[in-house]
């Protein structure tokens, strides 16, 4: 049975054909510290270090008089970075690289920031469709305009991380795959290669999950 | 005994504070202890509805061990890694097994 080169995203596992390779998806709520002393141990200390610089950050974009509102963002944050991350080890599924996932998380909360922007402050909403300092002659296009960009960003958002995380795992499986017809020299320097790929990848895990966070915050707060 | 409630054995007055990692129903002899003739009845005495406590018990003994302790390494992550490589390699193996080069894995 050949299998193709996008097999590494396939969701079945061989447990009776059922999808159950999306539960890596919850494998990230291991890896959050549990508090059980008063005392904080080191690894909850490492973790309050980096949501609270993300707190902080968020909390620059949304204005100070929305507090509390940054913690839905911090984690999604904390969700996408452990599943970018995880699907790096071998035989762990990388559920953000389905569009599944990422439309499941882009979409309601494009639709919920509309709904209530639309909704609640709808002239606001209508003057932020033309930027300021247009030229008179030029409203029409520019409504037009930054309607489309505001339509699109569901899937802007969501395009972008899965096609960021499927980049970069079909790369590494392309460059293994030709590895059992090379030389010895060669398959050394494939191996440097790959190691190289990996923390590349590694790196666009952690940055892609906050460019995810930070954008959901900016359209948070252009409504609000 | 529901999804977040103390087990019905637990009473603070006499226990404290409780700890998820402890046991607190009647105390049985250990497995490592039990005689081949009486592991029928040793098996009888356990219940197919306290697998997922006595999971959750499993869970909190490893945290006290590696992630509570004031001062930890990176050790617990590397061994949840791991855990996971191994628990992802189980659920697709037969998938893997088909694999056109499956000999070079």
């Amino acid at each position: 049975m050949m299998t193709n080169l996008f097999s590494v995203f396939d969701p079945t596992s061989s447990v009776l054909m059922l999808p159950l390779n999306w539960m890596s998806t919850f494998l990230g709520m291991m890896f959050l510290p549990m508090l059980y002393w008063a005392m904080p141990s080191r690894w909850s200390l490492l973790w309050t270090l980096i949501t609270s610089t993300l707190h902080k950050e968020f909390k620059t974009l949304l204005g100070s008089s929305h507090f509390g509102t940054t913690l839905m963002f911090v984690s999604l944050f904390s969700l996408i970075v452990f599943n970018n991350f995880l699907g790096l080890l071998p035989y762990v599924f990388t559920s953000t690289s389905h569009l599944t996932m990422t439309l499941a998380l882009a979409l309601p909360l494009w639709v919920a920031f509309m709904m209530f922007g639309w909704i609640n402050h709808t002239q606001h909403m209508f003057a932020h469709l033309v930027p300021q300092g247009t030229p008179g002659a030029l409203m029409p296009f520019m409504v037009l305009i930054e309607t489309i960009s505001n339509v699109i960003r569901p899937g802007t958002l969501a395009v972008r991380l899965a096609a960021n995380m499927i980049a970069g795992h079909l790369l590494l499986t392309l460059l293994g795959s030709t590895g059992p017809s090379l030389s010895a020299t060669l398959i050394s320097m494939l191996i440097i290669g790959q190691i190289l790929l990996l923390i590349l990848e590694a790196a666009v895990a952690v940055i892609q999950s906050y460019v995810f966070a930070v954008l959901s915050t900016l359209y948070a707060s252009e409504v609000t | 005994m529901a999804l977040g409630e103390y087990p019905a054995e637990y009473n603070p007055k006499v226990h404290g504070p409780y700890d998820p990692a402890r046991f607190y129903g009647k105390p049985d002899t250990p497995f490592g202890q039990v005689k081949l003739g009486e592991l029928g009845s040793w098996l009888g005495r356990r219940s197919v509805g306290g697998i997922p406590s006595a999971i959750s018990r499993a869970w909190w003994r490893w945290q006290h061990k590696y992630v509570q302790p004031k001062k930890t390494g990176i050790a617990p992550f590397l061994q949840l890694m791991v855990g996971s490589m191994a628990f992802f390699y189980m659920l697709n193996y037969g998938k893997m097994v088909h694999h056109r080069n499956y000999k070079h894995h």
